[in-house]
């Protein structure tokens, strides 16, 4: 993996798609074109809502027609159902969601419009943006009865300033790049949720910038310095190391210990949205290619296909033998380079035939690294052999459920067991036993 | 038109650490060679020939083994070279040449792949070897021989007469000994036990690398020194004083080289402590008041055998539910 020094990289805007690939579907679930092929968009138009108005809308990121809706490989290793836009070159700017010198005041209306605005977030959360910031007396009434999560008081909002992956320098880079958005979110995010502690998490070796420290210390936000150290910046580990609360797994949300997190992008895109109306059609990824030193943040509208950002940049990763999508630890292996950069997708990672990392199926030795760096406090060893003989029951007594899949595991291990994997195959297994 | 590449497809994770078996056992053998200089200064060439003789034949016995047996060979990931080292490190330069060979071939296929081979057999390979010759040539073991410095040093003063030495009851050469002279090693032992401060720069050297984790070798030590205090200070005269226990002996080799053996351990926190604690009373207890004169090798052994069941002392995983009625 490259040094911090990369991290000096300015963004690069990318000139404009010829098309973009807009999935209507994804993991937390599926929202409604209403377009139709050959239907005449512009840019920051709705083109899919979710009927009961909880998933965040989709919108247009291009000015252009729609030529098709059908599935399209995605960013996450499965085909979705996806608007495809061809581009008509106009880039006017997008449409607003309300017209300048119309902010809206009331918090209800500002949680319509971050879900109107189409933002979606890197980390696995089981809500979307626009229904975890809300408040227990802003939550959806169709969701407040059934979810208890969502009726705790929030006390503590994190702002996570740490890069969930190593080798991703994002959210680092954000809060330099996007500094001024980034502060003005605070105060909302802070009237949304209902919060009395904000604190911020960066990296220990990232210095702030002075205008940063003083906006920082105005809106009353605690900076914590936190190890860069895989899996810090995950979602479950962060929120225990800076609350001590522990959040239930598996499928559990920081919301049922009174604490949520936004990544500090994502929290810069809702200043955007609520003082701007400015949707979310740009999106800021991370293009690397450790072994051949290339490094590229890109600014690209969304749904932009990788292989058309990759012709804009230079130098461009050559021979790439595995292209990931979502980073080393969390990403997808990508069969096809006609995949959309999304929001979610954060960084796509480019590894040569020598860079592989391989698996096999080696008897464990026991030598217990797995369990020393294992955050969720879990015996990997135990669970995998379990998992590996087919003892599905004892890997869920052992806490086979509690595993967040970070990786870890598998990346120590010094007889490259498939940790990981077998930890996914026996929960497949347990889950899939049950529905029958 | 850019060229469709061929694409490989796989699950995360899609890096790997480096870690491996090899670098592993490359940094025990780096951690034994200040064993291993200290087991010569003091002992002579003769010391480095059964070294070598008990390492030659834990590759070779291993080697054969997983052939004849028709197992993947694995001898090159050098777990049977470091096990080898570490059998010769508990005999003497006394020892016959064929008593090392049996008790080096008993370490790899009793010790190691009977009982299920690396990392999976339930006892520190090298201490059953040692078991297995100390119990079946009692006679041939009982020997130490008079440590011979290189330079720079001379055999301890207390060594004089040999047959005052031979004679002698625990308590008197306890406190014979001058403390600086156990620490170095200077007094007569097995080739790679006595030296504390070679032990302590290795084992230091594995806790550095992150090879061994402290918690097994201090809490071996510290409970050890402290259980010995207790009886120190009931009675001075009959039990001998609590840091010459742990700077006598395997002590320092045990903790450092032997308890943390990969698989013989518990693997959780409150376990290892355990384990160390365990280790640490009962190689008092065996000394104090057992029959043999050294407690630690048994002190594991019986340790080992009750990893699985520390190991079910486990701290809580993260974000278990608690149930509430």
């Amino acid at each position: 993996m490259a040094k911090e020094g990369d991290l000096a990289l300015e963004p690069k805007r990318l000139p404009l798609p010829s098309k973009v690939v807009l999935p209507v579907e994804y993991p937390l679930g599926s929202v409604e074109p209403v377009v139709q092929p050959g239907d005449v968009v512009h840019e920051g138009q709705r083109i899919a809502r979710d009927e009961n108005g909880i998933l965040p809308d989709v919108r247009a990121s291009i000015s252009g027609q729609v030529t098709d809706i059908r599935p399209w490989p995605g960013p996450f290793g499965k085909e979705f159902l996806s608007v495809v836009i061809a581009s008509n070159g106009e880039n006017g700017g997008p449409q607003r969601l309300f017209e300048e010198g119309h902010t809206p005041a009331g918090l209800r209306e500002q949680l319509r419009l971050i879900s109107a605005a189409g933002i979606r977030e890197p980390d696995a959360f089981p809500w979307p943006l626009s229904v975890r910031l809300a408040q227990p007396a802003l939550t959806p009434p169709i969701l407040f009865p059934f979810v208890p999560d969502l009726r705790r008081p929030v006390d503590v909002l994190i702002l996570n300033g740490l890069d969930r992956q190593p080798g991703v320098w994002l959210r680092r880079s954000a809060l330099f790049a996007m500094e001024e958005s980034f502060l003005a979110s605070i105060p909302l995010l802070k009237a949304l949720t209902g919060a009395e502690r904000t604190l911020l998490a960066v990296s220990g070796r990232q210095t702030l910038s002075e205008s940063l420290e003083r906006g920082l210390r105005m809106a009353g936000v605690e900076v914590v310095p936190c190890p860069d150290r895989y899996p810090v910046g995950l979602e479950p580990v962060l929120v225990q190391r800076l609350t001590g609360r522990e959040i239930p797994q598996p499928g559990g949300d920081a919301r049922s210990v009174g604490t949520i997190m936004v990544d500090v992008l994502t929290a810069a895109r809702v200043a955007e949205v609520v003082l701007k109306g400015m949707p979310s059609v740009e999106t800021l990824v991370q293009i690397s290619a450790p072994s051949q030193w290339i490094h590229n943040f890109a600014i690209v509208r969304e749904g932009t296909l990788l292989e058309e950002a990759l012709a804009h940049i230079s130098p461009e990763p050559k021979n790439p033998a595995r292209v990931i999508a979502g980073g080393p630890f969390l990403g997808h292996a990508m069969y096809s380079l006609q995949v959309p950069l999304l929001q979610q997708t954060e960084m796509v990672l480019f590894q040569g035939e020598g860079d592989f990392a391989s698996y096999k199926d080696e008897p464990c030795i026991n030598c217990g690294r797995c369990v020393q760096f294992c955050p969720m406090r879990l015996f990997p060893n135990e669970l995998t052999r379990a998992c590996e003989y087919g003892r599905f029951e004892e890997a869920e007594s052992k806490d086979l459920f509690r595993c967040i899949e970070c990786g870890i595991c598998s990346y120590v291990c010094p007889v490259r067991r498939p940790m990981v994997h077998l930890i996914r195959f026996g929960k497949n297994e347990l889950s899939a036993s049950r529905e029958e | 038109m850019m060229k469709r590449p061929e694409l490989n497809v796989s699950m995360s994770p899609f890096v790997h650490s480096g870690n491996s078996v090899q670098q592993i056992t490359l940094d025990h053998l780096i951690a034994i060679v200040p064993i291993i200089c200290a087991g010569w200064f003091y002992y002579g060439w003769l010391a480095l020939m059964v070294l070598l003789l008990c390492t030659v034949t834990a590759v070779l016995t291993e080697l054969v083994w997983q052939k004849v047996m028709g197992l993947p060979v694995r001898v090159w990931d050098g777990s049977a070279l470091v096990t080898g080292i570490l059998f010769g490190f508990l005999l003497s330069t006394l020892v016959p040449w064929w008593l090392a060979v049996a008790g080096s071939f008993c370490t790899i296929v009793i010790g190691k792949h009977l009982l299920g081979g690396l990392g999976n057999h339930p006892f520190n390979p090298a201490v059953v070897g040692w078991c297995f010759v100390q119990i079946s040539y009692s006679g041939h073991m009982a020997d130490y021989p008079i440590p011979h410095p290189m330079f720079g040093l001379e055999t301890g003063a207390y060594l004089a007469d040999p047959a005052l030495v031979a004679a002698a009851e625990d308590m008197e050469m306890a406190s014979w000994v001058p403390w600086s002279d156990l620490f170095i090693g200077n007094v007569p032992g097995e080739i790679g036990t006595g030296c504390m401060l070679a032990i302590l720069i290795g084992g230091a050297y594995l806790l550095v690398r992150g090879r061994i984790t402290w918690h097994i070798p201090i809490s071996f030590v510290a409970s050890a020194w402290l259980f010995a205090l207790i009886f120190w200070k009931i009675d001075p005269s009959v039990y001998v004083h609590p840091t010459y226990h742990i700077f006598s002996g395997w002590m320092m080799l045990g903790a450092f080289f032997l308890a943390t053996e990969k698989g013989t351990t518990p693997l959780g926190v409150p376990g290892m402590i355990l384990y160390g604690v365990g280790c640490g009373v009962l190689t008092v207890i065996i000394r104090s008041w057992g029959a043999y004169v050294e407690g630690v090798p048994f002190a594991i052994l019986l340790m080992n055998a009750l990893t699985p069941l520390l190991d079910r002392i486990r701290p809580r995983a993260v974000g278990r539910r608690v149930e509430i009625a």
